[in-house]
């Protein structure tokens, strides 16, 4: 790691000063306690936080949260906001999984009525949910009704038969972020996206059935309708081949300007283009055609568990009140209002693996969520607990209204294959913890295993006490279904 | 003889080797030539996807790409296996032997044309590990190595 200067501000914020020679133009904040900083520094994750602040029209920091890793091009746990009219748009700083992000349905099911029929449950949600390598969903879908997906969203999936009409209220930008443009979406992209809306994917994506076994906050969990013993559904999955041919195609195209030529940005995975530019604009026209598309998978992917539980429970998913507490993206970029100087002013806010937190009575959350802030989803690993946190006025002022994804790793996946037998990890995840592991890989289960992850409470505790979110809610795995 | 998934890099070698990354997975690898190198990245690729000794090179899919001269040997590595991953998802099929060429015009442009050899998925015999997202331009390199009998030693990095 090349030698930088660190300040500690506070017990959990840590800030490398800006230094020009490093190409810096801006400071990094980190959010850590000892351990998760001692982390970072020793993947040489620092490095990336520099890179980041090297960006064009960058704007106050770039800024990592306290579930930063080693990426590829921004860190993972990334945020940096970017000038409207000097700034930048990088595909990098998003990622090739546009869009990714997580759902949480709840039920008025008790987890522990379910106890004895665990097993079975999980094999007919395992049979409803297209999953794992090469998978289609069960939609497939024309070009022209591609376009409407990407221009309509959820509430294009709402009225072609797919959830129910207030599902979109509880969804970022309501299941459909404005400027999508489908012009702009390469063919390539399309053909790999049109048969996969409603498919989980592969790697870390995940459907879990929980148990709300904690409640921090008994008001905001009352406003989200959770309370302790509660049966959850959540769904982690994103834009699928769609949003990664999106971000290839994209950092080829911006690589062969005269902008980039004259960058000189070290890493080619952080290659960008001024926004208002024509290569900036197509990306970003792109980009939300990607978005839309990952949360109308979430959204098929959510239907489909609706429709197994009425098969199993014999009643109505809206009588099991399978209503959607939220669904929010953690790799994204946005043109949003932000407080900066004492003036509002837009900016371009870029999430790599992080998660918008905005605070009580910030514009575009939820009427119902206005009080409490915006739910903020943070999974853990199979083994352990996921927990929902709120948004704050204080992400809003110091992190651009963002704050953790997950957990992040601490083996890589060889390593986690090395050390750990897919098939004895899910013998021991039921024996000792009676969840129900149903797999597509025995090798990729090793590599998601509980071991191979950080421990996401200390990540979530070090956000909630640094002030960028506020614990409400711990949820534990019963069953989990990895694609 | 091909080396595969050691855990040890080995330049003298041709061949690649699965490399450490803490949250996504690549391919170090050391080639004769610049075609084989594209070949056996490609190898390299299909090998975190699936049992790549399980897939029988029964149907041959022709294919040709090309890259500015910005973009380079590297990018055009970054292409190459994009493509290869667009065929995987849209024809449903596993590959697992490729023969490119590899030419150079007057305007520097690069030109790639490939026959690759694979079959259809069959998810029960194929052994699917891990869908590969995208090859990144993280720590990218492809170069012709002089100080290793000029053999082209590359790195590539993928998101899972």
């Amino acid at each position: 790691m090349a030698d930088y200067k660190i300040k500690r501000l506070s017990e959990y914020k840590w800030e490398i000063e800006k230094d020009t020679t490093k190409g810096m133009r801006v400071p990094g904040i980190i959010y850590a306690d000892d351990i998760l900083f001692e982390h970072a520094r020793s993947e040489n994750t620092i490095d990336q936080v520099v890179n980041v602040a090297g960006l064009p029209g960058i704007i106050n920091a770039s800024y990592a949260m306290p579930d930063i890793h080693f990426g590829y091009g921004f860190p993972i746990g990334g945020v940096a906001a970017f000038g409207i009219e000097d700034g930048v748009i990088s595909p990098g700083g998003v990622g090739f999984d546009i869009s990714c992000g997580v759902r949480l349905l709840r039920t008025n099911i008790e987890a522990s009525s379910i106890k004895n029929k665990l097993e079975d449950i999980m094999y007919k949600l395992n049979g409803a949910i297209p999953k794992g390598v090469g998978s289609k969903g069960r939609i497939k879908l024309s070009k022209h009704e591609m376009h409407k997906l990407f221009t309509g969203g959820v509430p294009w999936a709402i009225k072609s038969g797919y959830g129910w009409e207030e599902d979109s209220v509880c969804i970022e930008e309501n299941g459909c972020m404005e400027g999508a443009n489908p012009d702009y979406v390469s063919r390539e992209a399309c053909e790999r996206g049109n048969d996969q809306v409603g498919s989980l994917g592969s790697g870390n994506h995940f459907l879990e059935l929980q148990k709300v076994s904690k409640i921090y906050d008994g008001r905001a969990a009352d406003v989200m309708g959770l309370y302790e013993g509660q049966l959850t559904v959540m769904i982690h999955s994103g834009s699928r081949g769609l949003g990664h041919q999106v971000c290839g195609d994209y950092l080829k195209v911006m690589q062969q300007t005269p902008f980039w030529r004259n960058a000189s940005i070290a890493d080619r995975q952080l290659a960008c283009a001024p926004l208002n530019s024509s290569e900036g604009k197509r990306y970003f026209g792109a980009m939300v055609c990607a978005v839309n598309y990952a949360m109308v998978n979430r959204h098929c992917l959510a239907h489909w568990v609706r429709l197994a539980f009425e098969s199993i429970f014999g009643s109505s998913a809206k009588k099991l009140d399978m209503s959607l507490v939220y669904d929010v993206s953690h790799n994204i970029a946005k043109i949003e209002t932000h407080r900066i100087n004492g003036a509002d002013c837009k900016v371009c806010v870029h999430r790599k693996g992080a998660t918008r937190a905005f605070g009580p009575e910030s514009a575009g959350i939820p009427e119902v969520y206005k009080d409490i802030g915006q739910p903020v989803i943070i999974p853990g690993d199979m083994g352990r607990y996921s927990f929902i946190m709120t948004g704050t006025q204080r992400a809003m002022q110091e992190s651009f209204g963002s704050t953790c994804h997950g957990a992040g790793r601490i083996l890589s996946r060889t390593q986690a294959k090395k050390q750990i037998d897919g098939s004895e990890l899910q013998k021991q995840l039921l024996k000792d913890k009676g969840i129900v592991v149903l797999a597509q890989s025995l090798s990729g289960l090793a590599e998601e295993a509980p071991a191979a992850y950080k421990d996401v409470s200390k990540v979530v505790e070090v956000a909630h006490n640094a002030g960028l979110s506020k614990k409400v809610v711990m949820l534990e795995p019963l069953g989990v279904i990895k694609g | 003889m091909k080396k595969e998934k050691t855990e040890k890099a080995d330049t003298d070698t041709e061949g690649f080797v699965i490399i450490e990354h803490p949250a996504d997975t690549g391919i170090s690898l050391t080639a004769e030539s610049l075609e084989k190198a594209f070949e056996i990245a490609a190898e390299g690729m299909f090998s975190i996807i699936c049992s790549i000794k399980k897939v029988k090179p029964q149907k041959q899919i022709r294919m040709r790409i090309s890259s500015s001269p910005e973009m380079g040997v590297e990018g055009l590595l970054v292409a190459w296996l994009e493509k290869l991953i667009y065929l995987h998802e849209i024809k449903k099929m596993l590959f697992s032997k490729f023969d490119v060429a590899i030419k150079e015009n007057k305007s520097k442009k690069i030109k790639l044309s490939a026959n690759v050899y694979g079959e259809k998925i069959k998810p029960s015999f194929h052994e699917l590990y891990l869908a590969v997202k995208a090859p990144t331009y993280h720590k990218l390199s492809l170069k012709k190595d002089f100080a290793n009998k000029g053999r082209w030693t590359g790195m590539v990095i993928f998101d899972v």
